[in-house]
């Protein structure tokens, strides 16, 4: 039986596919962050240099990961949905967005709070922090250029092509940060490369994996809200068992 | 019609471009005045004192370069748009990617080239040696064409929009970090003892990249916006 691969690349099937997957991403998430949070405060033991500021990695390493990663898998949505003009990936491009901010503005916040005891500074210009910051205004750059334009599928296409140039510039971003911070000074402090404890790492672990999941969950929802939104003339919205009660 | 050849086509545009600029000076004068405006400012905000403002220089000079080339980005496809001529360049059978770079090139020209020109006078006012100065003209001049250019995909991609000026920033003012980090870098290096040319390299190699690529985005970004 040859396998329909497209079938779910058409918003009309991914709608109800979409709804059927958020529990399971969603329910899953909620535990593990249980875990990881009761993992991180009460087992994993007390840091040797950092006494018990160090808790804080236990969103903060999550947080910066995934507002990279969504980053790229949001310029991946944008370019497929540019290249084979599926509404479907372009939504999820939108989708994905916010929740990249988020991270990326959590994962500052967070640095910060523990930049302030460990560092004595809320905020040095460090090349990783610089680099964060400046995606996040990546982030705020594509949500922004995409609110202002009107008709939507010019606002994905425009916006698809600020995703992949943005893409393309944040590896040299990065490195010229990188270069621009070690001309100025090193780093005052640097993650010492010391093996981590066993706790520390499960809860970290736990941490990213519920932090995915709750990335999935959320992008999911948004996709079906952009869906119903979008599609709101079409006769199977006005179908729908929730739109007509 | 004769079918001319691309660099024909490219001279033709930079030329048509730098004429309708010569015949509206005032457009052209207002962004140096901002820029010498933006540079003179600091002075008065940071204080007099002589060995601040060498430190500073380079980094002033740089962001009100950054600053008034966004300024004079808004105008780049605006004025062609309104009055019908940038539709008639999407129809010319000709790559519209050499068009866009004869675009670019003569807005570097009329909103680059002279503030590069201007610089020395700048950057005596803020008591740079001679050597900072020519390191820092090297750097602006490898360095503004590359705004000009990645300027000129966000005037594509916001063409036409309101509050189009402002995003436009948004948009374009992160992509030209590393282009301000090696410029004041090399300057740095200058003043510092240090050998400059691993920054001014940087420089053109991001030059090159932009060459490259920007003008076939950018076309892609006009089409986008247009159709």
């Amino acid at each position: 039986m040859a396998i329909n691969w497209f079938k779910y690349s058409a918003p009309t099937t991914f709608y109800g596919l979409a709804g059927k997957l958020i529990p399971w991403f969603a329910i899953p998430a909620a535990i593990l962050f249980a875990v990881g949070l009761y993992i991180g405060f009460a087992v994993a033991p007390m840091d040797a240099q950092q006494g018990e500021f160090y808790r804080i990695i236990f969103i903060h390493v999550p947080a910066s990961m995934l507002s990279m990663f969504l980053y790229m898998v949001m310029a991946g949505y944008a370019a497929l949905g540019l290249i084979f003009n599926t509404r479907l990936s372009s939504m999820m491009a939108s989708a994905v967005a916010p929740t990249g901010a988020l991270f990326a503005f959590i994962s500052l916040w967070t640095g910060a709070l523990w930049g302030k005891p460990m560092w004595g500074a809320w905020w040095v210009w460090d090349a990783r922090m610089t680099s964060e910051l400046i995606l996040l205004f990546l982030y705020l750059g594509f949500i922004a250029l995409h609110a202002s334009i009107d008709d939507p599928r010019r606002a994905d296409r425009a916006s698809a092509l600020l995703a992949i140039v943005g893409s393309v510039n944040v590896p040299i971003i990065y490195f010229s940060v990188k270069w621009w911070n070690t001309l100025h000074q090193g780093s005052t402090i640097k993650f010492s490369g010391t093996s981590m404890h066993i706790a520390m790492q499960q809860a970290m672990f736990t941490m990213l994996a519920a932090c995915w999941l709750y990335a999935i969950a959320v992008t999911l929802a948004r996709v079906r809200s952009i869906i119903l939104e979008r599609e709101r003339h079409t006769k199977w919205i006005a179908e729908l068992a929730e739109v007509r009660s | 019609m004769k079918k001319r050849s691309l660099f024909s086509l490219l001279m033709l545009v930079i030329r048509r471009d730098l004429l309708l600029a010569l015949r509206c000076r005032t457009d052209v004068l207002t962004t140096l005045v901002f820029f010498v405006m933006v540079v003179s400012l600091f002075p008065l905000g940071v204080g007099p004192e002589t060995d601040m403002l060498r430190k500073i220089a380079p980094g002033v000079l740089w962001v009100a370069a950054l600053l008034s080339s966004m300024l004079s980005l808004g105008r780049l496809f605006s004025a062609d748009y309104l009055d019908g001529t940038l539709e008639q360049m999407l129809l010319v059978p000709q790559s519209l990617s050499v068009l866009v770079l004869g675009k670019m090139v003569a807005h570097w020209m009329v909103s680059g080239l002279p503030l590069v020109l201007l610089t020395p006078v700048l950057g005596l006012q803020f008591d740079m040696s001679v050597e900072a100065i020519g390191v820092l003209i090297l750097g602006l001049l490898l360095g503004t064409p590359v705004l000009s250019m990645l300027g000129a995909i966000g005037a594509a991609l916001t063409l036409g929009l309101r509050g189009g000026g402002v995003l436009l920033s948004l948009l374009v003012l992160p992509l030209c970090i590393p282009v301000l980090i090696f410029g004041t870098g090399a300057v740095g290096a200058v003043t510092a003892g240090l050998n400059y040319s691993s920054n001014l390299s940087m420089m053109g190699a991001l030059l090159v990249l932009a060459l490259t690529f920007t003008p076939w985005v950018a076309a892609q970004a006009l089409r986008i916006s247009m159709e």
